[in-house]
């Protein structure tokens, strides 16, 4: 093994205390697999070199390292093991992390686990980026940097995630483990066709498998796979960014108030599931790409907060107003919670018209010439809403 | 009637219109294990478990709710299967129980959900619905969730009359054969998920299979929520009037009890039950029903998915409302209004009821006025909003000096 993986080490200030533990993978490069323009092997199934898995990872790992919030489990650990296309730059924070080989895999997974299983009130944090096999809606399979060798079992340098998370559960070894696990992934993803059911049992277990216990983790998996030749670009991956803007906002929700009576934010384990997804939409919708996420989730599902926002998220509102002409001349208002007008001009177009407020709840007061008041109540809810007022 | 023919069939009826496909299963009377009062070494021999009383009548009871909303379901009902093996008791309870056909053997369950798959692969818009309630058990080698019918623990292997859940999802996919399967399913099992401590000595679990999971190139781009009423080695218990404490959770919160806004940016819309705000709801309501029956069940949600909605409801539902003025010496000089869209007082809270205020309020959206009485002149007035959602909508109204 060369390199480390440990980058963000704050054990020490912790003392005990539950923490965030974060294990990040991102490979790009597989010496084993052609590179593009090249013939396939026998064992490369239309599998090609990544561009986009390791610039994908760093981008989490800054998201880490600079906005993520989490009070009662701040950011203890984090491990990274990338394996770089090209020759990553001096300030690269990834540059000298071990190469993501299923060596160094098992051995930061082993950390990993030691660190999330002293407190379950941490956080387990896993993130991969590389190629993969999808061999059912539940069975993924994550291929590491030496995936592809001559020799061997063809899925020997492969980890199977049901086992990963499997192995994840509290058992009595591990009985105060973190109950809080996210697992994102994102993959090419190989047809199944080339292997079945049983073939993909030649993985290499992360660890032994034990009888686990009472399973009553919060655990949400989310795994978007796009097919091999789909897009291939250097830089975060589409679903990176969309991924980090749910997880800066953008799938917030208001979780109460502080003493001082103003709301607060954050994106919990619940309103990631179902923000992200609506994030994707929206990113096919204007690139044309419709890459598949599927999202699921394991034990209970709870509305465990994640990231704690430092503000209130600002909302696209889309106003449309039935019929379109029916306001035109008149006024609109939104009124928020403690009466302050956030929006109060002329209506002079008969076209939905675009917002950007604070996320919460509006007195929307539309004015029809004449003088007629309409008054409805809408929320500007991240990442985005359609308020449609009707006046007849 | 043959009892694996559908107990209700408007196929006929429904014509092109997408329909729903239930599958209900409810196994109270297992034939093969002893009564809940037999010796303590007989059930220990029997992997702990015994005949049940509440599984065939939560089935009914789900079957009942099915029946009465068939036309405000995400589709229509089109077809529906019930299997039940019901205990004396609960046919003294009930005993229309005994019109029903009767039985839910493996073979019985096979059959049926083999004809229950072809109804759904008809066309990709419609919906299948299944609720399972009996015995479960996970696996230990596997981590599978296996679900026990009427003939389980027959001589042979111990599992060979029990149905992997994940193999019921996998032969539901789409693939070439069935290409134009329902791509909305959802899933309720309402089982024990506990490991037997004789299943965790086996070196392979035999356990029964009811159809070949075929390999496909196909994308599995079903929305196929799977709800378990407990955790992965979890229980799951009954209550009172011979009906499971999880289908009690569910039906409550089918009824409106987790009612969401169709479109929460337009609540003219209407409401619904959808996977999310049955996924938010289901855990609160079973949390009080644990409280009632000193039970400590949680149910599971896996594949969740939440944007399907379940069921249409016919008007926004009720929603217990507390508000909770603080600092406690604000009390006695704040009244709390809450007013709706049309600025009609909905109610008007303050000294002397009991504090904290509560409610019934319809679901919507509120404005919330504190005003302060003049004469404390220490307090400010104070303005806030309030959405009011199933089950429970808490509102802490903090007055500033």
């Amino acid at each position: 093994m060369t390199g480390q993986s440990l980058r963000i080490d704050t054990r020490a200030t912790l003392q005990g205390r539950p923490g965030t533990h974060a294990f990040i993978v991102g490979v790009d490069h597989y010496p084993n697999l052609p590179k593009d323009g090249e013939p396939d092997t026998d064992r490369s199934f239309g599998l090609r070199q990544l561009r986009w898995s390791v610039a994908s990872a760093r981008a989490f790992y800054r998201w880490l390292v600079e906005e993520y919030s989490n009070p009662a489990a701040p950011l203890a650990t984090c491990r990274v093991l990338a394996s770089h296309g090209e020759q990553p730059a001096a300030d690269d924070p990834f540059a000298d992390v071990a190469g993501a080989s299923l060596d160094d895999f098992l051995f930061a997974a082993h950390d990993w686990r030691a660190d999330a299983a002293l407190h379950p009130e941490s956080v387990a944090i896993f993130y991969f980026a590389g190629n993969g096999i999808q061999v059912s809606k539940e069975q993924v399979v994550l291929l590491m940097r030496d995936f592809g060798q001559p020799a061997g079992g063809m899925l020997r340098q492969a980890i199977d995630l049901s086992t990963l998370v499997g192995g994840m559960a509290p058992a009595s070894q591990r009985s105060s483990i973190a109950r809080t696990q996210l697992y994102v992934l994102e993959t090419v993803r190989v047809p199944p066709v080339s292997f079945t059911y049983f073939a993909s049992t030649g993985t290499t277990p992360v660890w032994d498998l034990e009888l686990p216990g009472l399973d009553d983790r919060s655990t949400t998996i989310l795994h978007a796979s796009s097919v091999p030749g789909d897009v291939n670009r250097a830089g975060p991956s589409r679903f990176a960014r969309a991924l980090l803007d749910a997880l800066n906002g953008s799938a917030a929700v208001s979780i109460g108030e502080n003493e001082n009576g103003d709301p607060l934010w954050a994106v919990t384990m619940v309103s990631l599931s179902n923000g992200l997804p609506l994030l994707i939409a929206r990113g096919h919708q204007e690139s044309g790409h419709d890459d598949m996420l599927t999202l699921s989730t394991g034990g209970s599902l709870r509305a465990t907060p994640i990231n704690f926002l430092k503000h209130g998220p600002i909302v696209d509102v889309q106003l449309e107003i039935e019929p379109p002409t029916a306001a035109v001349g008149g006024h609109v208002s939104f009124t928020n919670a403690t009466g302050q007008a956030i929006v109060s001009e002329k209506v002079d177009t008969i076209v939905p018209r675009t917002y950007q407020v604070p996320a919460g709840l509006y007195t929307v007061a539309v004015t029809i010439p004449g003088g007629q008041v309409v008054t409805r109540f809408k929320e500007a809810r991240p990442p985005h809403s359609d308020w449609k007022i009707r006046l007849t | 009637m043959h009892p694996l023919q559908p107990i209700l069939d408007r196929r006929g009826e429904l014509g092109k219109e997408p329909g729903l496909h239930a599958l209900i299963v409810g196994v109270s009377e297992y034939r093969h294990l002893p009564a809940a009062g037999a010796a303590p070494d007989e059930i220990k021999k029997k992997f702990g478990m015994t005949r049940l009383t509440s599984p065939a009548l939560s089935a009914v009871r789900v079957w009942r709710w099915l029946v009465h909303r068939q036309d405000k379901l995400t589709a229509k009902l089109a077809t529906c299967r019930l299997l039940l093996c019901p205990s004396p008791a609960e046919i003294a309870s009930c005993p229309e129980l005994k019109d029903f056909p009767s039985g839910a053997s493996f073979e019985a369950f096979a059959e049926a959900a083999a004809e229950w798959r072809t109804n759904a692969a008809q066309r990709a818009t419609d919906v299948t619905f299944v609720y399972f309630a009996g015995h479960g058990v996970q696996e230990a080698n596997t981590e599978d969730h296996v679900v026990l019918l009427e003939d389980f623990a027959a001589p042979g292997a111990a599992l060979r009359n029990g149905v992997r859940v994940s193999e019921i999802l996998a032969g539901m996919a789409p693939r070439d054969e069935q290409a134009a399967i329902a791509r909305t399913q959802f899933y309720f099992f309402d089982t024990c998920r506990n490991t037997p401590e004789q299943f965790e000595k086996f070196a392979m679990a035999q356990v029964g299979s009811i159809w070949n999971v075929i390999q496909t190139q196909m994308v599995d781009d079903r929305a196929c929520p799977w709800f378990c009423a407990a955790e992965p080695r979890g229980m799951a218990y009954a209550g009172k009037d011979h009906q499971t404490l999880f289908s009690q959770a569910l039906l409550a919160c089918l009824e409106g009890g987790a009612g969401t806004p169709v479109d929460e940016g337009d609540l003219e819309r209407g409401w619904a039950v959808s996977v999310a705000s049955l996924a938010g709801g289901l855990p609160t309501h079973l949390d009080l029903l644990n409280a009632e029956a000193g039970a400590n069940q949680a149910p599971s949600i896996n594949r969740y998915n939440g944007r399907p909605v379940i069921h249409f409801l016919d008007a926004p539902p009720p929603v217990d409302v507390t508000v909770t003025v603080t600092p406690d010496d604000a009390v006695p000089v704040t009244r709390v209004a809450v007013f709706d869209e049309a600025d009609d007082v909905k109610c008007d809270l303050g000294p002397p009821t009991d504090h904290p205020y509560r409610d019934t309020l319809q679901a919507g959206d509120y404005r919330v006025v504190a005003t302060v009485d003049p004469a404390a002149a220490v307090f400010a007035s104070k303005r806030t909003t309030l959405k009011a959602r199933p089950p429970h909508s808490p509102l802490q109204l903090r007055i500033g000096r």
